[in-house]
């Protein structure tokens, strides 16, 4: 059973902080985890570097990710050189 | 008062939805006008005069930073001009010409109330032949004996015809 | 990605973005045209058309991606020299601009799918692509600019961002995104500093970035994406070895922002990069235009909230200007120091104004930017040979009053040249230089701005002018008018009419459109001309709309304000020097020239105190025939004033300028001297024939 954790529609510096704080408590959990990007219409230098700390740390202890981008954050990991190391995070089916 | 019926008249005109009307006194006569056009009532405070202008537009104001512009009613009406005092009260109203919104304050002896009237209560008015020009009056409405005068304020306060105006009024 | 709020707001930096680029292509088609262009021209209007298909890509907006893609191909032709520049092409491509523009435009209205561009144009544009290499046939030879090749580079960019540099503001995407538009990128990104969550503050940035990009765009372009983010990164550009390095002196104003702390970590030192040799290092010429977004001098501000700022400082103003009149009118000992803070207050007040209102200040060239495109096009409609000079394009006026005035400006340039500049026979005949001039020129002018239109064609007739003027029952066929009064008829309807226009040599349609939206922003405009030599229209507008220092005076139980800068001297009259000139004009000798004095209570219907001239005061202003005297009870004090609109609920006043609110809360008149000069019916000073002295 994964959990969901939702990012606000405007993941960018000044919102970074609460999601951060969600996150970090779902490292302390257990099990797969998706996080639903799908609603993020802004994002920022901050946000990806979030998404992408928390997809690195998770990769540790053999969690899988379930990223679901909305096109603004497909877009914005691309420019940002991150789409292949997300690759994994970005595939079609989530975990149940 | 008997209203005629005249069948090359316009239409019914109807008040505005709301229904509701503010009225207010000026001489022997009562006046109402749409209380969505109603921005606020004050007491009188002097005006600055306007160059140029007929003697019922008294000057404007300061209402809280806008420059609004005061018209004496009774005297736009040409009747006798009675000084102000204590109890003088203007009504501020918005008046909309096209895409124009003006806001414009009239002097009035003193207000009545707030009526209600059902639609179609405002009979089109008869020529009076009298200073009012018939065609700043809406109607008029009949409400427990009181004669109402409805005006239409958009075009009793449309200023750009000033010339017209001037040239009409007595 | 068309739905969402933050599309709208992409979408909203698309369209303004893509204006910016077209301007900047229609300038650079310019003066490629007229022969001032150089390969950094060529170039940047490449860059600007290949930024703006990318863009219609973005969004999908087929038809600007195909008409860009037509009119790049030619551009790349011309930039690597396989194709020599010619009018003919130089039209094709102002026309794909003007389609572009009207595309835009239904972007800008909410459409997705604008208008196709028209198959003649698209087909003009691949002729001439595809014409046989050289000169286009049939087009005049007009000189060529001195087009070099321009080579793709490969930059290596190490950006690594200082921790701080989110917090201030920045954002490394942005700045990724940048480069993308340059050319091509591989963007790899590093987290060796990355550390773990439960440690990170999202709000650090520890990731860095290398870059590798391939462009046709010069190192400054680089440079200039991270301008910004100087002092917040450790940055290093390095030219990759491209295939025409030689190696020029390295251009001292050009430096490689090198990394202080951190070594490179490839073993070769960067070698300092290389200039290309054919980019003007001569010419200051900045290869990007000011109004990118790039550009560290300048930020997009919602016009909105300039206004709301506005507004707020003149509240300011209105309540420093009450907290100054309390502290006058108290005169208890202890209120000294209330009194240094308020003269304090009211220096920060007028601090923080002039800066406001320094926002909404733009430069004129703006507006000028448009005209000798308009010039051009209209002279070659028309068979003539007109050439525009602008000057003063840096003078700055309000923002507001620029809009305005934009239109009215075109209306008189083109009547210069459909009316006023002879065709070249005619000019020939007449010993004038075939080419036709039409000069613009703005300029501050105490609180004013000038703007001046000048001619050299043929002026007005002033005599067919009076001629259709009677025939129109405008004067009276027995009326004696002077020159000016006479030249001043061009700006009444009747005569302002298309049907009149087309029987008299003098100006066009609309003139007294122009002049009626001149004088609503508070300006004036006059007309000057000689026969047979020219025509000159001046304009004056203010500098700004909102405030005004301000001189007050009393008339009767009133205070007035009358601009203080349209003061020149104030003094008590004396009625031995008062002079009537018949017709209720009545002059007054100050020293020795005379000037007209205008009775403020008679011109304005209000009362007055004084009776005798030495009962009251005489202010002298300028006005636009010249300085008058205005007949006053007395002077007040001087204030600076917010300027409240009487337009808003009242409607235009003759002789006012608008409205203000005084520090004990009554509104005052601003006084409207070029009006008041009108309502007087002033003609520009001389001396009275036959004066009389006037009875006291």
């Amino acid at each position: 059973m994964a959990a969901t954790y939702t990012c606000p529609p405007e993941l960018m510096i000044s919102k970074v902080g609460d999601l951060h704080d969600r996150l970090v408590e779902a490292l302390q959990a257990e099990g797969d985890v998706i996080v639903d990007a799908s609603a993020v219409e802004r994002i920022d230098g901050a946000g990806l570097q979030l998404l992408y700390a928390f997809a690195k740390d998770l990769a540790k202890s053999q969690r899988s990710l379930h990223l679901n981008p909305s096109p603004v954050v497909r877009d914005a990991l691309a420019a940002a050189g991150l789409t292949d190391v997300m690759s994994h995070t970005l595939a079609e089916e989530p975990p149940s | 008062m008997n209203i005629s019926e005249n069948t090359t008249r316009e239409p019914l005109h109807e008040t505005a939805d709301g229904d509701q009307l503010l009225t207010f006194v000026l001489g022997d006569e009562e006046y109402a006008v749409d209380i969505l056009r109603v921005q606020e009532i004050r007491g009188w405070s002097a005006a600055t005069p306007i160059p140029n202008t007929p003697s019922w537009i008294k000057g404007i104001i300061n209402l809280r930073g806008a420059i609004v512009p005061i018209v004496d009613l009774r005297e736009r009406f040409g009747m006798t001009v009675t000084p102000y005092g204590p109890t003088t009260v203007v009504i501020v109203l918005r008046a909309i010409q096209g895409e124009k919104e003006r806001t414009v304050g009239v002097v009035v002896d003193a207000v009545s109330d707030v009526c209600s009237l059902r639609e179609g209560a405002v009979q089109p008015s008869p020529d009076f032949g009298t200073s009012v020009d018939t065609g700043f009056v809406r109607g008029l409405a009949n409400l427990a004996e009181r004669m109402l005068i409805v005006l239409e304020i958009d075009q009793l306060l449309d200023f750009d015809s000033l010339n017209d105006i001037s040239a009409r009024t007595a | 990605m068309s739905n969402g709020l933050f599309s709208g707001q992409l979408r909203n930096i698309f369209i303004e973005e893509t204006d910016d680029g077209l301007e900047l292509m229609e300038q650079g088609l310019l003066q490629l045209d007229a022969g001032t262009g150089d390969s950094d021209v060529v170039n940047s209007v490449f860059r600007a058309a290949h930024s703006i298909k990318g863009g219609g890509g973005t969004f999908g907006l087929t038809p600007m991606v195909q008409l860009t893609h037509h009119a790049e191909s030619l551009l790349d032709q011309i930039r690597l020299g396989t194709r020599s520049w010619s009018s003919e092409i130089g039209s094709a491509l102002l026309s794909a601009i003007d389609e572009l523009r009207s595309m835009l435009e239904t972007v800008r209205n909410g459409s997705d799918a604008p208008p196709q561009p028209s198959s003649e144009l698209l087909a003009r544009l691949e002729s001439l692509t595809d014409a046989a290499f050289g000169a286009a046939p049939n087009s005049e030879p007009s000189p060529s600019p001195k087009v070099e090749v321009a080579t793709e580079k490969q930059f290596h960019i190490d950006f690594s961002p200082h921790a701080d540099l989110m917090a201030t503001g920045n954002d490394p995407l942005l700045l990724l995104r940048e480069l993308q538009r340059l050319g091509s990128v591989h963007v790899t990104c590093c987290d060796e500093r990355l550390p773990p969550m439960e440690l990170l503050d999202p709000r650090d940035c520890h990731l860095t970035w290398t870059v590798r990009l391939s462009t046709i765009s010069t190192v400054e372009d680089v440079q200039e994406v991270f301008a910004w983010v100087e002092d917040e990164c450790d940055l290093e550009i390095r030219e990759e070895p491209a295939v025409d390095a030689a190696p020029p002196a390295p251009d001292a104003e050009a430096p490689v922002a090198e990394t202080p702390a951190t070594a490179p970590a490839a073993g070769a030192a960067p070698a300092p990069v290389q200039p290309p040799k054919d980019a003007s290092a001569a010419s200051n010429e900045p290869s990007r235009p000011k109004k990118t977004s790039g550009d560290p001098g300048s930020i997009r501000v919602g016009i909105e909230k300039v206004d709301a700022l506005v507004d707020m400082v003149g509240e300011l103003v209105i309540t420093q200007s009450m907290l100054s009149q309390l502290s006058r009118e108290s005169d208890a000992s202890r209120l000294e120091a209330l009194r240094a803070g308020v003269q304090q207050l009211e220096r920060n007040t007028r601090e923080l104004q002039e800066g406001v209102m320094r926002m909404r200040m733009l430069p004129i060239g703006v507006v000028f930017a448009r005209l000798p495109r308009l010039v051009r096009d209209l002279g070659r409609q028309l068979g003539k040979d007109v050439e525009l000079i602008t000057t003063g394009e840096t003078t700055e006026l309000d923002k507001t009053v620029l809009e305005k005035i934009s239109d009215p400006l075109v209306h008189l340039v083109r009547n210069s040249v459909d009316h006023g500049i002879e065709g070249a026979d005619r000019r020939q005949t007449l010993g004038k230089p075939a080419r036709g001039t039409v000069e613009i020129t703005a300029s501050h002018r105490g609180g004013a701005v000038l703007i001046e239109i000048r001619d050299d064609g043929g002026g007005i007739d002033v005599e067919r002018l009076r001629a259709k003027a009677v025939e129109r029952g405008l004067i009276a066929p027995s009326d004696e008018l002077e020159r000016a009064a006479l030249l001043d008829l061009i700006f009444h309807p009747g005569l302002s009419t298309a049907e009149a226009v087309s029987d008299i040599s003098g100006r066009g349609v609309g003139m007294d459109v122009v002049r009626r939206n001149i004088r609503e922003l508070g300006g004036s405009i006059e007309v000057n001309s000689t026969p047979g030599e020219g025509t000159r229209l001046t304009i004056r507008l203010p500098l700004t709309l909102a405030i005004l220092d301000g001189q007050l005076f009393r008339l009767g139980a009133q205070t007035y304000v009358l601009p203080l800068v349209s003061v020149i001297e104030s003094l008590v009259p004396h009625t031995t020097r008062l002079s009537a000139l018949g017709a209720g004009a009545e002059v007054y000798r100050l020293r020795d020239s005379f000037i007209p004095l205008l009775r403020l209570s008679k011109l304005y219907g209000l009362p007055g105190d004084a009776r005798r001239l030495e009962d009251g005061l005489l202010i002298v202003t300028e006005s636009p025939q010249g300085p008058v005297g205005l007949f006053v009870d007395e002077l007040l004090g001087q204030q600076q004033v917010v300027i409240k609109s009487m337009e808003t609920n009242f409607g235009r006043v003759d002789g006012v300028a608008g409205a203000t609110i005084l520090g004990n809360g009554s509104v005052a008149l601003i006084a409207d001297v070029p009006s008041l000069t009108r309502l007087h019916g002033v003609s520009p000073s001389r001396a009275p024939n036959g004066a009389q002295h006037c009875a006291a």
